[in-house]
């Protein structure tokens, strides 16, 4: 495994929902033990990949992403679906039961990852909520609805799949934007 | 047994009726050797030591390797603090016959000063140096004790929170290891949170 600096993407066709996701290819697991090589002293942040994916799970959303950038091992370990799950659980109303959480996590994996739900439903509720002022007054009741942020996320998946579904080889890349950053804006229905 | 107002509010961690609870002592020794006491109470709020004392490992003392002495009684202080807690909210739940109107204020008052009480500990208990913090996480971790690990990572986040990523690599020491193109693909992947 002598995998060192690879800058690159890997070549090929992307396949059409992952393409987000190839942008960089250092997994998390090269980068741990890389950092492994480097030692001693006292404990850093970054001497414990587990540690620091509990730091970050406890993050608002804009600062995880931003963590991203702050070096590899942070761009890796912010990637884990099991962190923007924390996020995600913190603000969406309880499933009922440990057993459900099993298989909710089945769900929103199948429909493209907790992160993915994030940025297109619960990023944007949150948001706009917070923006009105709302989460200040009632917080339990600002608890958005598990079934309903699934319902709109699985509205996406079903449309990327629509979309991507037709051209196989160097087709996909201008896929039409999600009907849900409609969330992102302010909506006139009047 | 009349229950007054004075009983009430002189709550403490002495044996009371319900008598699972044992006043036994436990032993905990420090990666650097030296012994500390805890309840076996506030012991078991660590799921590390609470298995070991019910496998029966825990008679002669504990040693904890990973543990330095410093780290050790500040844990243990949280335990205390905590097990209190819990005590007193068992107590109160426990003993509903007991209570006329009057203990119930008095309880209730207790327990939203005591709330209070808890919060500004666990305040103070992580208001320290980033070095003295991460050695009370991996503490938590490694004993395993899930309200000190959520204080103490909580702490963290906090301070990265809102800082840029520039601070952040300061704060904690990291270097930027990535390539130009990295970083540049790092950046939009993650734009879609700043898009207003």
């Amino acid at each position: 495994m002598n995998q060192h600096r690879r800058p690159v993407c890997m070549g090929g066709p992307p396949a059409a929902p992952r393409q987000e996701e190839d942008a960089v290819v250092v997994t998390e697991l090269e980068v741990r033990v890389q950092l492994l090589a480097s030692g001693g002293g006292a404990y850093n942040i970054n001497d414990n990949a587990d540690i620091l994916s509990e730091i970050l799970a406890r993050l608002d959303g804009r600062s995880l992403a931003s963590a991203a950038s702050v070096c590899r091992l942070w761009a890796a370990v912010s990637r884990r679906d099991a962190v923007w799950e924390a996020l995600c659980l913190r603000h969406v109303g309880p499933a009922s039961g440990p057993a459900a959480g099993h298989a909710t996590r089945t769900v929103v994996a199948a429909l493209g990852g907790y992160r993915r739900l994030y940025r297109l439903c619960l990023g944007p509720a949150l948001d706009r909520l917070g923006r009105a002022g709302a989460l200040a007054h009632a917080q339990a009741r600002a608890r958005l609805s598990l079934s309903l942020s699934l319902s709109l996320f699985s509205i996406d998946c079903y449309e990327r799949l629509g979309g991507g579904g037709g051209g196989s080889a160097g087709a996909g890349r201008q896929q039409p934007p999600s009907s849900l950053l409609f969330l992102c804006k302010p909506v006139d229905v009047s | 047994m009349a229950a007054t107002p004075a009983d009430a509010s002189s709550s403490s961690s002495e044996a009371v009726v319900g008598g699972e609870k044992s006043n036994k002592m436990i032993t905990l020794i420090s990666s650097d050797g030296e012994s500390f006491e805890a309840t076996e109470e506030a012991a078991k709020m660590s799921v590390t030591i609470k298995h070991m004392i019910e496998d029966g490992c825990a008679d002669d003392g504990i040693p904890l390797p990973n543990v330095p002495a410093k780290i050790l009684s500040m844990v243990i202080e949280y335990c205390n603090k905590h097990a209190a807690d819990a005590d007193d909210t068992n107590k109160h739940v426990a003993d509903p016959a007991d209570a006329d109107e009057d203990d119930d204020n008095n309880n209730n008052n207790a327990s939203a000063g005591e709330k209070e009480d808890l919060k500004s500990f666990d305040a103070s208990l992580v208001a320290v140096d980033q070095a003295t913090l991460f050695d009370i996480i991996l503490a938590a971790n490694f004993l395993s004790i899930k309200g000190l690990l959520d204080l103490a990572c909580q702490k963290v986040a906090d301070d990265i929170k809102d800082k840029s990523v520039e601070e952040v690599r300061e704060i904690f020491k990291i270097e930027n290891d990535f390539t130009k193109e990295e970083e540049e693909a790092v950046r939009k992947e993650n734009a879609w949170a700043f898009n207003e």
